[in-house]
């Protein structure tokens, strides 16, 4: 079984690290562009997660080119809090649903000063 | 004519990197495009899947079943809840405000273009193959890591999660005689 | 395996403090799920989580320091964390109190968040890897999302939906930083990122944005700019007792990482630093002076404050830290002073607007002179804390600038002085119109609280006592 692996993925020889560095940017970009023109607030959470898996596809790749599994584990715990995190962003947007029957995020406007 | 000859010449991973880089920018622009929030969900679970190809191409097949799992089973499935739940169907009229069109996109082209300068400036190091360990992304290499080095993290995802949950539950109570939505 | 089992139980063996607290937190989730609804069992917990509150800080007295290393490296008891771990808990203690004397009938679960703030702050306070830092700062900015939503009235759900998407993409980018920090040194520990970045030949620009783009989460915390949006919003809708709390620990931990992680990267931060509290001071003084709120109007002034919190960490010289970790410790008894004032006031008037308290103070001398303590204390004149605090973080900057330090010192310092001058403005509103405006002729007749005046009045007493005795602080100063 040991001897059928190969040294090494092909992605790594054949892909540069750069490529994937500007993947995740790209992608994170696309996130922080979401988060700030879009005013649903369901719409801003998931930007979020895009900006987290961003972050996630950083980190694998960073942690497979330089074969250090640390990098992986950190991904794990992303995976974990980004969960807690959207379902107490979601509670909160049902009960803003409740309360005012839309979940727009400009028509929040009680706080001004 | 060097373009061409370049793209004839993409080896079968170099094809599949890039195929599943567009599918992945592709769902991402949908998500954030959309004025329909479940099509938003759906190019949303398209990008998980294939970032989970991003990280089987990676060689860390765990991640990429865990990524599945936990995105597009447990998160993307509450998202679909809520809005089917909610039944947002008003359309908002937010994407042809100009002002906030235009600030968005000196925000983040100012952003791209920090970053891409950045990436720019990063040299790409070289890797030797026979120091690699394959099995980085094993779940033997991870679990064993898990369990003893990062066991305290471990412990206090734990404890967060204790409290998010007596939060979250406090905080989807309802009044006495309050409609249910 | 048994070498590594020995170490985790040994490493487990020094976080007595953090034991209690989680002891502590559990017995409060049996409590509520156990007990009936009903007032008296409100205060059973209420009781339990300050009892829990003062044995842990007893403990923490009791325990030694050391910067050894625990857990493989993830976390350092060192002594600025022992000292942070002792702030969060009086501060979390004068807010039960708060809570308390301001008779505020809350259910089980606030408890629960505020004990859950504290515990996973010193867990914060201890961090020395990026993964104990971020999973520790993720479960105080969870609880924070939740006290701040918890009131379930429109304005409160408005605040935590705006705090908890504007924290969540901070976070994020936090991580987009981190993550680069891992790629440039293959190493996700403090030390281990130091030794990679003095010994390898990475490229600054490149380590400059990736700690640039780290910094977000503990300037989040901090609520310092450009970061602190989601402040006078929070600020304003959450009830009294809660927003003190958040106002002052989460800065805590905010401070201390962000000083692990300048202190991580090893070039020179000056201009960065410098710009990040000269925008906080800016901009939370002259947004200040325009409010009519006075709530909102300390969202602003936290802002600033976050500022001159900064100012000791420039140049990252002992004594500069030594000073921050002092006006840490007078924030502390000043804010929360501050805030219960107000919560007083408001009981008296029912709003927190600046022009209906007017009058309050010819009718309760006493109150309106302890009020300007606090007030004199914020805005950093004698005789109070403040004042040696904002000398002592100036001090610092002096003598960076006379040693030969960089132009932009002077800049920190002429702003600092000249918005400690503009903050008097803001700040005294509250005793201008307490003192010298004249009561509307229609106002019900309550007295004062004593409980309350007596807090109230210990809290003003640590403000002078510390002008007079600040070595009672500086000899924890590690």
């Amino acid at each position: 079984m040991e001897n059928q692996l190969p040294a090494m993925p092909d992605v790594i020889a054949q892909v540069p690290l750069n490529n994937y560095v500007l993947l995740a940017s790209i992608l994170f970009i696309i996130g922080i562009a979401g988060v700030l023109i879009r005013r649903n607030a369901i719409i801003m959470l998931m930007s979020i997660e895009l900006m987290l898996n961003a972050v996630n596809l950083l980190l694998v790749a960073f942690s497979s080119y330089r074969s250090d599994p640390n990098g992986q584990i950190f991904v794990f715990f992303i995976m974990a809090v980004a969960a807690a995190e959207v379902a107490v962003g979601l509670a909160i947007i049902v009960m803003i649903y409740r309360n005012i029957r839309s979940i727009d995020i400009s028509l929040l406007d009680k706080l001004r000063g | 004519m060097e373009t061409l000859e370049t793209i004839k010449n993409l080896t079968m991973t170099q094809w599949s990197f890039y195929a599943v880089s567009v599918l992945t920018l592709f769902g991402a622009l949908g998500t954030i495009l959309s004025k329909n929030p479940i099509h938003s969900v759906i190019y949303l679970i398209m990008t998980f899947f294939s970032l989970s190809a991003h990280y089987v191409l990676l060689n860390a097949q765990f991640l990429a079943a865990v990524n599945i799992v936990v995105y597009a089973g447990a998160i993307m499935v509450l998202f679909l809840f809520v809005v089917m739940f909610l039944n947002i169907k008003d359309e908002a009229p937010e994407l042809d405000n100009n002002k906030i069109v235009i600030g968005a996109s000196i925000v983040g082209g100012t952003i791209g273009v920090i970053l891409v300068a950045a990436i720019r400036l990063t040299e790409s190091q070289k890797i030797d193959p026979s120091t690699y360990q394959i099995k980085t992304g094993f779940i033997e290499t991870l679990g064993q890591l898990l369990y003893s080095k990062y066991l305290l993290p471990f412990e206090l995802v734990s404890v967060l999660f204790l409290i998010a949950m007596s939060g979250a539950v406090m905080l989807g109570r309802k009044e006495k005689g309050e409609r249910n939505f | 395996m048994q070498q590594q089992l020995s170490h985790i139980l040994e490493s487990g063996s020094k976080l007595s403090v953090e034991l209690l607290l989680f002891a502590g937190l559990i017995s409060l989730i049996l409590l509520i799920s156990f007990l009936k609804k009903n007032e008296k069992a409100r205060n059973v917990i209420w009781l339990v989580s300050l009892i829990v509150t003062v044995v842990s800080f007893f403990a923490l007295t009791q325990t030694f320091v050391s910067d050894a290393l625990l857990f493989n490296g993830l976390i350092q008891n060192s002594s600025f964390s022992h000292f942070g771990k002792s702030l969060v808990l009086i501060s979390t203690a004068i807010i039960l109190l708060h809570i308390k004397v301001m008779k505020y009938d809350l259910e089980g679960e606030y408890y629960v968040l505020i004990l859950g703030i504290a515990f996973s702050l010193s867990f914060l306070l201890m961090s020395s890897h990026l993964l104990s830092m971020f999973v520790a700062m993720e479960a105080v900015s969870l609880s924070s999302y939740m006290l701040v939503a918890f009131r379930q009235k429109a304005h409160n759900l408005e605040a935590g939906i705006k705090y908890l998407i504007f924290g969540a993409t901070s976070t994020a980018l936090m991580l987009y930083g981190a993550s680069f920090l891992y790629g440039i040194t293959g190493s996700l520990s403090f030390a281990g990122i130091q030794q990679g970045l003095t010994s390898g030949t990475s490229d600054g620009n490149m380590v400059q944005i990736a700690l640039l783009m780290t910094l977000a989460g503990p300037l989040f915390k901090l609520s310092a700019a450009p970061f602190h949006i989601w402040a006078p919003d929070v600020y304003e809708a959450t009830p009294t007792p809660l927003i003190s709390y958040l106002a002052i620990a989460p800065k805590i931990g905010g401070l201390y990482i962000a000083f692990r992680l300048l202190e991580t990267v090893p070039y020179d931060h000056t201009i960065i630093l410098s710009i990040i509290i000269l925008l906080s001071i800016l901009i939370g003084n002259f947004s200040a002076l325009t409010q009519k709120n006075a709530k909102r109007m300390m969202g602003y002034s936290g802002i600033a404050q976050s500022g001159f919190l900064l100012v000791g960490l420039l140049g990252l010289e002992i004594t500069g830290l030594r000073a921050s970790g002092f006006y840490m410790a007078v924030y502390i008894f000043m804010t929360s002073g501050a805030f219960l004032l107000l919560d007083m006031v408001e009981k008296q008037t029912k709003s927190f607007q600046f022009s209906d308290m007017s009058g309050l103070s010819q009718k309760f001398v006493f109150f309106g002179i302890i009020g300007l303590i606090f007030m004199v204390g914020l805005t950093g004149l004698p005789p109070t804390a403040g004042f040696t605090a904002k000398f002592l973080v100036f001090t610092n900057v002096w003598e960076q600038y006379s040693g030969g330090g960089h132009k932009i010192l002077l800049w920190v310092l002429l702003f600092g002085l000249i918005n400690t001058a503009i903050s008097i403005y803001y700040y005294f509103k509250i005793p201008y119109f307490m003192f010298l405006k004249t009561p509307p002729e229609n106002k019900s007749e309550n007295s004062l609280n004593m409980t309350q005046l007596s807090l109230l009045t210990i809290l003003a007493f640590a403000v002078l006592a510390l002008f007079f005795a600040p070595q009672w602080v500086q000899n924890q100063l590690f």
